[in-house]
């Protein structure tokens, strides 16, 4: 079956973070345990490559078909972003606390932020994984 | 809410009227071609407003389209 605008959107958000995460935190890993250096300002500039990917590749597929991206959502897409986002919300909150347990390991404040930013990508992960299995599966 | 399934008419009333597509239906009723074959295949339930909405394109009532079944056990 043909994917819906918003389910190619979670689809692409799911690949984009994937690709682009997934490679900074194998070298943020490596520089938790001594192994390489990772610099404060490839942060930023990861996260600024993501928004720039995301809506480069969103706008891609919104010209190829443009009724369905300015369509607005209806109610069962808003019933899949609530569903995902909430379970998203519970892997956030549990990376928040286990962020703030780091404080008892005396880790500088940009090993912390990694944690942070970590927390925050794999809540993330969740919530386009499970939009795209509610998507296919059904609510 | 387990125990019990809504089935549906939507495919037959379509193919009665006018073999209306499922892009069709879904631009009266305001919703993606996708939610439309979703509700066909039993994987999403749609609020009252949009089964009311169903019936109304189709001019029958609302248990002409949507059939609620206690499962057997």
């Amino acid at each position: 079956m043909e994917m819906s605008f918003r389910e190619k959107s979670a689809w692409i958000s799911f690949v984009l973070i994937v690709l682009v995460f997934g490679p900074y935190f194998w070298l943020v890993g490596r520089q938790i345990t001594g192994g390489a250096h990772v610099h404060a300002g490839t942060q930023f500039a990861l996260i600024a490559l993501f928004f720039v990917l995301e809506v480069v590749v969103h706008v891609a597929i919104a010209v190829r078909s443009p009724r369905d991206a300015r369509a607005p959502k209806d109610e069962r897409e808003v019933l899949i972003d609530l569903k995902a986002t909430r379970t998203a919300f519970y892997v956030l909150f549990a990376g928040a606390l286990l962020s703030i347990f780091t404080m008892h390991f005396r880790v500088t404040v940009l090993i912390m932020s990694q944690f942070v930013l970590f927390s925050i990508v794999v809540a993330e992960l969740v919530k386009f994984a499970w939009q795209i299995v509610l998507f296919r599966r059904g609510l | 809410m387990g125990g019990c399934a809504i089935r549906n008419s939507i495919r037959d009333l379509r193919f009665n009227h006018s073999e209306m597509t499922q892009q069709e239906l879904a631009d009266r009723i305001g919703v993606t071609r996708q939610t439309v074959n979703a509700i066909e295949l039993g994987k999403y339930s749609p609020s009252l407003e949009v089964a009311f909405q169903i019936a109304a394109v189709f001019k029958v009532p609302l248990d002409q389209v949507f059939q609620y079944e206690k499962a057997k056990r």
